[in-house]
């Protein structure tokens, strides 16, 4: 059975008609990336699997591990085991790093009947975890992304992939705005995480991050489909010949 | 029956005469024409309409539909020791308590450097003091409240910090309406004087116990000295038989700070009226307001710091969250007189609004005679942040509990202030518990 698979699935944002039909199989151990132009969908793609409800789904349906989650509540998804690493991670002045973790976990852990973390185990795993993304421990004291520059906003966000331990996760952009170093310590964590149980989405404009991630699969996303898919050489390709070459393909295969 | 229409003001009359009338002799004392003047005030007036700029946004016509005692004297009572325990604070040993407008010596206890006595006992042993300071900054004339409270209040509590004593140890006053045998109408007059160079901390919390609606009007004196530190917080939490008319009005010489935060997070009505008047130079006023309203609470608050001298500064920072059907007003105003130049003032009321039968009226108000100054204020009403609620949703936090998070964080902004740990954590935790988390 595939951790995901999304049939068909359109979905728009008031009259504006985003995802036309697009459909992607994921299994547990595999790395898909999902490349596109501006516009093309990408990240609706990871809002709507995510639940995110500005988003009316209008044909279609998401499947994870089996079961229709495509009515499901945003928290829902999360306790089942998706994880959104979000492109603009939101900044929430007044609530700690730690404080939003302890929550977070123990939402999961409760929705699973287990019983949450104790204090103690908690901080050892906080401890654990932030060493992987090289975050500092004064950070988790601080407000959720407050003041953080882009880079410490990235690296919370794998941080709190790693706390989570997600079965499936969503990086949308999450090399956006990474210089080279941050870059690094960023892909080294997805590495480490990554085993035969979980799979990752990562959603990205550039074939840069794909030099330290490396994917089993690679998609092109034009105008709400994907439109190509294949191997992580298809990344390379792209980035030699252009979105444009995509574009003008996928138009070449609908009019044939 | 109870009398419809004028009936509040009939009641207040009415109980003057019965006043007037246990005097034996005594009427021309100088307290008693400070009492006439304050009724006479009242009956000219009556009760304010929305007509009034001042109450434009709160109706207190209800008031003539409750039949209410107004005791002259001090009556029996039903409030016990274990009703007080239920209401200290974990870590703040020194308290007094005020029941139905008198001060309760045998419910009371500290062991305080401060001076703290019944208002009735101050009357005659703090001769001087209560001749200088004893209704000179009430503003009478604006409010009718205050003028119901001069006219017909009889005790409370008179606090007194003597010049340069620094107490370390918070008091708490603790101020209780019962209404186990009825609906009430409780005042309590305050005078709180701290001499110059002192510096010490209050903690102001008021409480409606019993079945029947109870309605409490207090008025609080305040003389801020030279250079001289007082915190004042006031923290709202009263069940919702709780109607609270509430007028603190302060006095700050040059070099002092005085910091108000005023946080109500339940109560049927609550009107805070807080003032400040400047009266020397390099003085700091701090104003910090936090309000939740749910079910059909009506939470007002007015503020008034009068700059009336150079080289001072005000700050103040109003939230609210308003949910249900409840009201929230914030009327702030910051006067600068002519001669008030090199004023900083600043003001800003943020509201965050949870449903759509939700209400609140923001009202800043700069009136600035003089030119050379720096002020600003600034209002903002909005919904919860949607971004930062799918965030945490994407964290496996339910919706409830991710805006219960949200709110919090809101609040703390303002709980944050609070410089006594004790209460800074205990006011957290009823806010907690608010949210339901």
């Amino acid at each position: 059975m595939s951790l995901l698979k999304v049939e068909n699935l359109q979905a728009k944002i008031e009259d504006n008609q985003i995802l036309k039909g697009l459909n992607l199989e994921v299994n547990p151990g595999e790395v898909h990336a999902i490349m596109g132009p501006n516009g093309s969908g990408k990240s609706t793609l990871a809002s709507v699997i995510a639940g995110r409800e500005d988003y009316e789904i209008n044909g279609g349906r998401i499947l994870f591990e089996g079961e229709d989650i495509t009515n499901l509540e945003v928290h829902e998804r999360a306790q089942k085991g998706i994880f959104l690493a979000f492109q603009y991670p939101v900044e929430i002045p007044g609530v700690s790093n730690a404080n939003f973790m302890k929550s977070s976990v123990n939402a999961i852990r409760e929705a699973r009947g287990e019983e949450p973390l104790s204090a103690k185990d908690f901080l050892a795993r906080m401890r654990e975890k932030s060493a992987l993304v090289e975050i500092d421990k004064s950070f988790m004291s601080r407000a959720v992304n407050e003041g953080f520059s882009g880079g410490e906003k990235k690296r919370n966000e794998i941080f709190q992939l790693a706390m989570l331990e997600p079965k499936l996760a969503l990086l949308d952009e999450t090399d956006s705005g990474l210089d080279i170093d941050a870059l690094k310590i960023v892909s080294q964590g997805v590495n480490t995480l990554r085993n035969e149980n979980n799979a990752f989405v990562l959603i990205t404009h550039y074939q840069r991050l794909l030099n330290y991630i490396v994917p089993d699969f690679v998609h092109v996303l034009a105008d709400g489909k994907i439109v190509k898919s294949g191997g992580k050489e298809l990344a390379l390709e792209l980035e030699e010949k252009g979105y444009d070459w995509v574009k003008n393909h996928a138009v070449e295969e609908q009019t044939a | 029956m109870p009398i419809q229409g004028n009936n509040f003001k009939e009641r207040i009359l009415s109980s003057f005469d019965i006043y007037e009338n246990h005097l034996n002799g005594h009427k021309d004392s100088a307290q008693h024409n400070v009492r006439v003047d304050a009724i006479k005030h009242f009956e000219s007036k009556g009760l304010p309409t929305l007509k009034n700029e001042l109450w434009k946004y709160t109706n207190v016509g209800f008031l003539n539909g409750l039949d209410f005692k107004l005791d002259i004297t001090e009556t029996n009572h039903s409030i016990t020791k274990e009703d007080i325990d239920n209401l200290k604070v974990e870590g703040i040993d020194n308290y007094v308590v005020i029941v139905n407008g008198f001060y309760n010596d045998e419910l009371s206890s500290f062991d305080t450097t401060l001076e703290i006595k019944s208002m009735k006992n101050a009357q005659k042993e703090n001769k001087d003091e209560f001749e200088t300071h004893y209704n000179k900054y009430l503003k009478n004339e604006s409010n009718v409240f205050s003028s119901i409270n001069t006219a017909l209040s009889f005790d409370g509590v008179f606090i007194k910090a003597k010049k340069g004593l620094v107490e370390e140890k918070p008091l708490h006053i603790i101020n209780i309406v019962d209404t186990k045998s009825g609906t009430q109408f409780k005042q309590a007059r305050n005078l709180i004087i701290a001499e110059d160079n002192s510096n010490f901390k209050l903690y102001e919390t008021n409480h409606t116990i019993g079945e029947n609606t109870g309605i409490s009007n207090i008025s609080t004196e305040i003389y801020v000295g030279h250079n001289t530190h007082l915190e004042h917080i006031k923290f709202q939490n009263d069940t919702d038989n709780g109607i609270y008319f509430a007028q603190s009005e302060a006095k700050q010489e040059r070099d002092s700070n005085y910091t108000n935060s005023t946080i109500t997070i339940n109560g049927k009505f609550v009107r805070n009226d807080l003032g400040t008047t400047h009266n020397g130079e390099n003085i700091e006023t701090h104003y910090y307001g936090y309000y939740y309203g749910s079910g059909r609470n009506l939470i007002d608050n007015h503020t008034m710091v009068d700059h009336a001298t150079p080289h001072c500064e005000s700050n103040e920072l109003y939230k609210g969250v308003l949910g249900d059907s409840s009201i929230g007003t914030f009327n702030g105003k910051i006067l600068v007189r002519p001669d008030a130049q090199k004023t900083n003032a600043y003001q800003s009321s943020k509201n965050v609004l949870l449903t759509d039968t939700a209400k609140v009226n923001a009202k800043p108000e700069l009136e600035i005679y003089a030119d050379d100054v720096k002020c600003s204020h600034g209002s903002s009403t909005g919904s919860i942040d949607k971004d930062a609620l799918f965030y945490l949703q994407a964290r496996g936090i339910p919706k409830e509990k991710a805006k219960a998070l949200l709110l919090l964080a809101y609040s703390q902004e303002i709980i944050d202030k609070i410089t006594i740990e004790p209460i800074r954590e205990y006011i957290t935790q009823q806010v907690e518990l608010k949210f339901g988390m």
